[in-house]
């Protein structure tokens, strides 16, 4: 009774709020999307070099899908980044760090390997961004207390990822 | 006041009310367990529970969730971002 004698209240008179903040969805995290990203840069790495080695060259439809390859990567780099960034920003917290010191280090070599992903075209480098985020999300699991396995991505580029066995 | 968001779950909910005081402030320390209003810069006032107050007298406040984003994301408040104690909590009726 009395919330709802509140409700009306707050409704005349527009109470003041009070954040009882958390991110929104409400502590939903996963290092999933970063991984997709890190084998989608590695597919658009693929998808150039065959490109470069088909017959068709200099012409509208070799420019226009070696745009498109670039574009994607450029894209999912950035989106690797970005996620790695948010879950350690918002969900990774001090005592995180001090079970996994290397954490800090690790995400800062996951900004360089993206970045070095989206200035080259080079396949170690794609691998290496995606190396470091396998990584970042066996340590991610493993704070949640729930094991991983490595596996081949069931499609192209096949790479090695890192799964929670639920 | 209203509460927003859940980061207070299950002690309080999203559309829960607070009444506030800063009368408690003036006569008595604040003590860890209990719950405050202050204001963060860069995220407005904020509802959160004292879970130890600093030798140095600042305040580390945790919400309930994991997800919450509290003293573990900005580190301990001062003192005078208080404004206020929870005297009395009004929740929406739970089935």
């Amino acid at each position: 009774m009395f919330h709802r004698v509140f409700q009306v209240l707050d409704r005349l008179f527009h109470f003041e709020v009070a954040h009882a903040h958390c991110d929104i969805p409400c502590g939903i995290y996963d290092p999933h999307q970063a991984q997709v990203a890190a084998l989608t840069v590695i597919r658009m790495v693929d998808l150039m070099a065959d490109l470069v080695k088909g017959a068709q060259k200099d012409n509208a439809e070799f420019h226009n899908s070696m745009s498109r390859y670039i574009a994607v990567k450029e894209e999912h780099a950035e989106l690797c980044k970005r996620e790695v960034r948010v879950i350690f920003g918002d969900f990774i917290k001090k005592e995180h760090v001090e079970k996994y010191p290397e954490l800090p280090t690790l995400v800062h070599k996951i900004m360089q390997a993206g970045s070095k992903a989206r200035q080259s075209a080079s396949r170690e480098a794609a691998l290496d961004l995606l190396a470091q985020v396998n990584r970042f999300a066996e340590i991610f699991w493993e704070i949640k207390g729930i094991p991983t396995k490595r596996v081949k991505a069931p499609y192209k580029p096949e790479e090695e990822i890192v799964y929670p066995v639920l | 006041m209203r509460v927003q968001g859940s980061s207070l779950a299950p002690d309080f909910a999203n559309g829960d009310y607070v009444v506030v005081s800063a009368l408690p402030l003036l006569f008595r320390r604040l003590r860890p367990g209990r719950l405050i209003v202050f204001h963060q810069p860069g995220y407005g006032q904020m509802i959160k529970r004292v879970a130890q107050v600093e030798p140095c007298g600042k305040l580390f406040v945790l919400g309930s969730g994991e997800g919450s984003v509290d003293s573990r994301t900005f580190g301990p408040i001062e003192r005078r971002q208080v404004e206020g104690v929870v005297v009395w909590g009004i929740h929406r009726r739970r089935n």
